[in-house]
């Protein structure tokens, strides 16, 4: 695509609008009068402006019709700066403190951005850091503190790299990106690490748990919340009298059918939107077994499922402010002790034995259900013994901070 | 009985571009072109409808930007002015085509619309909003607000009081145009992601909309897909985008817009014109453009420019009146599938940018119009309703968490994030970072105060999604360059000489003239959460 003339065309001499001419590649241009010229130079400009513009590319044609209310002009006019610019300089090019930010762009791919001062860098490798690598930890469900993120992938990236795409392994899981160098002992020593970033689904949800709630339209909901839901992975038969989500609904021809009908549409090229979800259409399982449930009443009146985090501002006059703090956490110990000989899986994963047959082990414990079968296998292979003991946590109510973080209060 | 529902949804947006410092800025006729081509054909069509008796009901979402430019004196003046200059042209016409039937005929209707825009501008003393606030407060349109620069939030997910202020300052200035707080809101681009809700019904929002995956990829999963809205554990109802309806309108190969009768866009009077009767009304450096002013229709949808035919507004009104048939006819039919499926009626969503009827699509307006009155006429099968007619007549709904996602190209993020424009995150979250630090400040004096809202508003002028949206479309580039950085470095001089404990007051006045959207601002709506 050509550059755009600065001048407007009429203002040319015959010797630039042949050049011009040429650029558009225009025949027979060496025959033609300066009127002629212009109006076959602003013909191509038209058409190829407008050949452009009807991308062949049915996913964006929302978007290219949509940029056509910016379209009132086909030359790019000089642009001037504002006199209240005129004296701001440029854009940094960094800002000299490190930081790594890892934004979503769809199912797929994740993007990260760093600002690393080279001061920084140097120091960590004279620590001995030699390769410069992302680390993208998923900490769904996790409160994360560097290693108890649920999986771990990692990417060597070149030393001048600022930006990078980084392939996401599973979608509709929550992010956190470091950066950091790799010594050669297989270290990692971290310059920055990302917020944690949610990264969308690309499939229909597999769980089905239908609930209906009334909520009249004029009601506040400024600090309310309704419903609370665990996910059925979360979930066990023996956990389903207690607590919350128990109650879980069948596939329904009713969900099925409209999964059905928008699959249509999307199939037949009606979807301007996700490109994924014509390929993948899961039919669902759900969870067999509940009977489909449906409350109605308005919600917030005890129904018996009311949301966790319930809070009603209340004005008062601030008289007196004074502010609090309290963290609290879990982890989980496994140990047992079997022959020194034997080999012993947990959760289907080998372990190494203490020199005297015993082990211990200790792990951060989120939110969530963790089952941790333990077989022991002796060395002939002839016999074995096993256990399987299943953890649920759940944290119904967080009002926390650390001391760090206080705020004044008032009450 | 009606079976279902349908709610049409026009979303009315244009960045703040307002350069009362230039002489000549082509950009703010995007506003002009807008006003002259949508805005007032729809005032027309309500006055219309109003006239004959029709109860309509339609969504519409105007953004604060919009609103802003709507009501700024200087920006009304310049259109003033704008569309004397068109008429001028439009009466010249006249003479130009004097022996000529059909265009005569083309150029009376053109000066004839445009004495009807005139007209229509002046009866509202030069303030439209004034012309969608009193239908509003008659419960014909239900108004929905945006984000305040309409800053696509996904990308800002990790800073909440990015977000905050984007609808905290909405939701204010939305209060100031339309004199009440808004229900709903058109979240920019559709673009939702988990979390949001918890904000939005903490600012005192109601409801808003996603694309159909936004609602289908919810968890638990919808009984009934896109076609009934999903409360969020919030209480927030968020509704869900029908494809369906969307593709026939927007499809330029195969939607209605492509017809070979109406009007073809490219073909301009600005363009077509000889170089010296035109001059005065394109750019003044001489560089043609768009005056608005068109003769030709389609013709044919492979044709090329030089093969368009004249136009004829009388055939095309006629296939607008067909094609609102056919989209009703469709809509009928859909409805009762859906019934049938979902035992319950469904609301089928139909929401779309407001200027693409009436400017890309010029006979759109009459499409609606026509819509409206044989839906209203014609058939029992659904009704037309807006959305805080719908959920307050239908509160009970199923609670689910509706996924990330975006109404943009391949339904996520990367419209918005991508090669031609992923370089204005860095300064975007930057500028948020000492912004949120600029906020804890308490200011000394008035010249503090002014300089911390200034500052605040230069943020949001700098989060338009709009920059990056235009970056990647190829169209007006540097113009989208240009805003995102002149809005961080104002915003940069404002960081580094407050932390000088200094104030630029000859400066800072220029500033606050130029980019002077919200005046009530308060810097505070960026403190920590």
């Amino acid at each position: 695509m050509s550059r755009r003339p600065q001048l407007p065309l009429e203002e040319m001499t015959l010797r630039q609008l042949r050049l011009v001419a040429q650029q558009y590649q225009i025949s027979r241009y060496s025959r033609m009068t300066k009127i002629e010229l212009i109006d076959s130079i602003q013909d191509a400009m038209r058409i190829a402006e407008a050949k452009q513009s009807f991308s062949r590319n049915p996913m964006e044609a929302k978007e290219q019709v949509e940029s056509t209310k910016y379209r009132v002009g086909l030359g790019e006019p000089i642009v001037e700066l504002d006199d209240v610019d005129a004296d701001l300089g440029d854009l940094p090019g960094g800002y000299g403190e490190s930081r790594i930010v890892l934004l979503p762009r769809d199912p797929q791919w994740g993007y990260a951005y760093w600002d690393i001062s080279n001061e920084h860098k140097d120091h960590l490798r004279w620590q001995g850091g030699r390769q410069l690598v992302l680390r993208l930890y998923d900490v769904t469900d996790v409160y994360f503190d560097g290693f108890n993120a649920q999986n771990m992938n990692e990417y060597p990236c070149d030393e001048v790299a600022r930006e990078w795409y980084i392939p996401i392994p599973i979608s509709d899981r929550n992010y956190v990106i470091d950066i950091g160098y790799k010594t050669e002992s297989g270290n990692f020593l971290v310059l920055a690490r990302s917020a944690s970033v949610e990264i969308p689904p690309v499939y229909p949800s597999d769980w089905v748990d239908d609930r209906f709630l009334t909520i009249p339209f004029d009601m506040d909901l400024r600090g309310k919340t309704f419903t609370s839901f665990v996910p059925p992975s979360k979930q066990r038969a023996a956990f389903e009298g207690v607590g919350f989500g128990g109650a879980a609904t069948v596939v329904t021809g009713t969900h099925q059918s409209l999964l059905d009908y928008m699959a249509a549409q999307v199939a037949v090229g009606a979807n301007p939107g996700s490109l994924f979800g014509s390929q993948q259409m899961v039919s669902g399982m759900g969870l067999v077994g509940a009977v489909p449930t449906s409350y109605s009443g308005i919600g917030l009146s005890g129904i018996g499922f009311m949301g966790a985090s319930e809070s009603f501002s209340v004005s008062a006059v601030p008289v007196r402010a004074r502010s609090f703090w309290l963290v609290a956490d879990a982890e989980l110990i496994i140990y047992g002790a079997t022959e020194p000989t034997a080999s012993v899986t947990i959760a289907g994963k080998p372990i190494k034995l203490n020199p005297d047959g015993t082990f211990r082990f200790q792990y951060h414990f989120p939110d969530g259900f963790i089952g941790q079968p333990i077989v022991a296998v002796a060395d002939d292979g002839e016999q074995s013994r096993s256990i399987t003991m299943n953890f649920l946590r759940d944290t119904p109510v967080r009002n926390t901070n650390t001391k760090e973080e206080m705020v004044l209060e008032t009450y | 009985m009606a079976l279902g529902y349908l709610a049409l949804v026009l979303h009315a947006h244009l960045p703040f571009v307002r350069h009362p410092e230039s002489d000549y800025v082509l950009e703010e006729e995007w506003l002009f072109e807008a006003i002259i081509e949508t805005y007032i054909p729809l005032i027309n069509m309500f006055e219309g409808l109003e006239a004959d008796g029709i109860n309509f009901k339609l969504t519409m979402s105007m953004t604060p930007p919009l609103v802003a430019m709507l009501q700024d004196h200087y920006l009304q003046e310049k259109f003033d002015e704008h569309l004397t200059l068109t008429q001028e042209l439009a009466e010249k016409e006249l003479d130009r085509t004097s022996t000529h039937g059909h265009l005569h005929y083309l150029a009376e209707y053109n000066a004839q619309c445009l004495e009807t825009v005139r007209e229509t501008f002046e009866r509202y003393d030069g303030n439209i909003v004034r012309a969608f606030k009193k239908y509003q407060d008659s419960g014909n349109l239900d108004i929905l607000t945006c984000g305040a620069t309409h800053g696509y939030l996904p990308l800002m997910q990790m800073y909440p009081e990015a977000v905050w202020a984007q609808l905290k300052v909405a939701v204010d200035s939305y209060g100031e145009a339309f004199g009440r707080a808004p229900r709903g809101i058109w979240l920019p681009e559709c673009a939702y992601y988990s979390g949001l809700e918890r904000m939005l019904a903490d600012v005192g929002l109601r409801y808003f909309i996603t694309d159909a995956h936004g609602i289908l990829y919810a968890t638990p999963r919808p009984r009934y897909g896109a076609y009934a809205p999903i409360f969020t554990p919030t209480g927030v109802a968020a509704f869900g985008r029908d494809y369906e309806s969307s593709q026939q309108v927007w499809s330029s190969e195969v939607g209605y817009p492509g017809d070979p009768v109406y009007r073809e866009f490219y073909k301009d009077l600005g363009y077509e014109a000889e170089y010296e009767y035109i001059k005065p009304y394109i750019i003044p450096n001489g560089t043609r453009k768009n005056t608005g002013i068109k003769y030709h229709k389609i013709t044919s949808r492979t044709g090329g420019l030089d093969q368009k035919d004249l136009y004829d507004p009388y055939w095309a009104r006629e296939k607008a009146a067909d094609h609102a048939s056919n989209f009703m006819f469709n809509r009928q039919r859909q409805v009762e599938y859906l019934h049938g499926v979902m035992g319950r009626e469904p609301i089928v969503v139909s929401p779309y940018d407001a200027e693409l009827f009436g400017h890309w699509w010029y006979e759109g307006p009459w499409f609606i119009d026509y819509l409206i009155r044989k839906s209203h006429y014609d058939q029992g099968v659904y009704q037309m309703t807006n959305l805080a007619d719908y959920l307050q007549h239908n509160p009970t709904q199923q609670v689910a968490n509706p996924a990330q996602s975006s109404w943009g190209a391949k339904g996520f993020h990367e419209f918005w994030l991508n090669d031609t424009n992923s370089w204005v995150y860095p300064y975007l979250h930057k500028t948020t970072e000492r912004m949120i630090e600029l906020s804890k400040r308490e200011p000394v004096d008035e010249k503090e105060w002014r300089a911390l809202n200034q500052a605040a508003r230069e943020v949001l002028l700098a989060q338009s999604s709009d920059w990056a949206f235009i970056m990647r479309t190829g169209t007006m580039v540097p113009y989208a360059i240009r805003r995102t950085r002149s809005h961080v470095l104002r915003f940069n001089k404002i960081w580094e000489d407050m932390n000088q404990g200094k104030v630029d007051t000859e400066w800072l006045e220029k500033v606050e003239y130029i980019d002077n959207i919200f005046p009530e601002i308060d810097y505070r709506c960026y403190r920590p959460l």
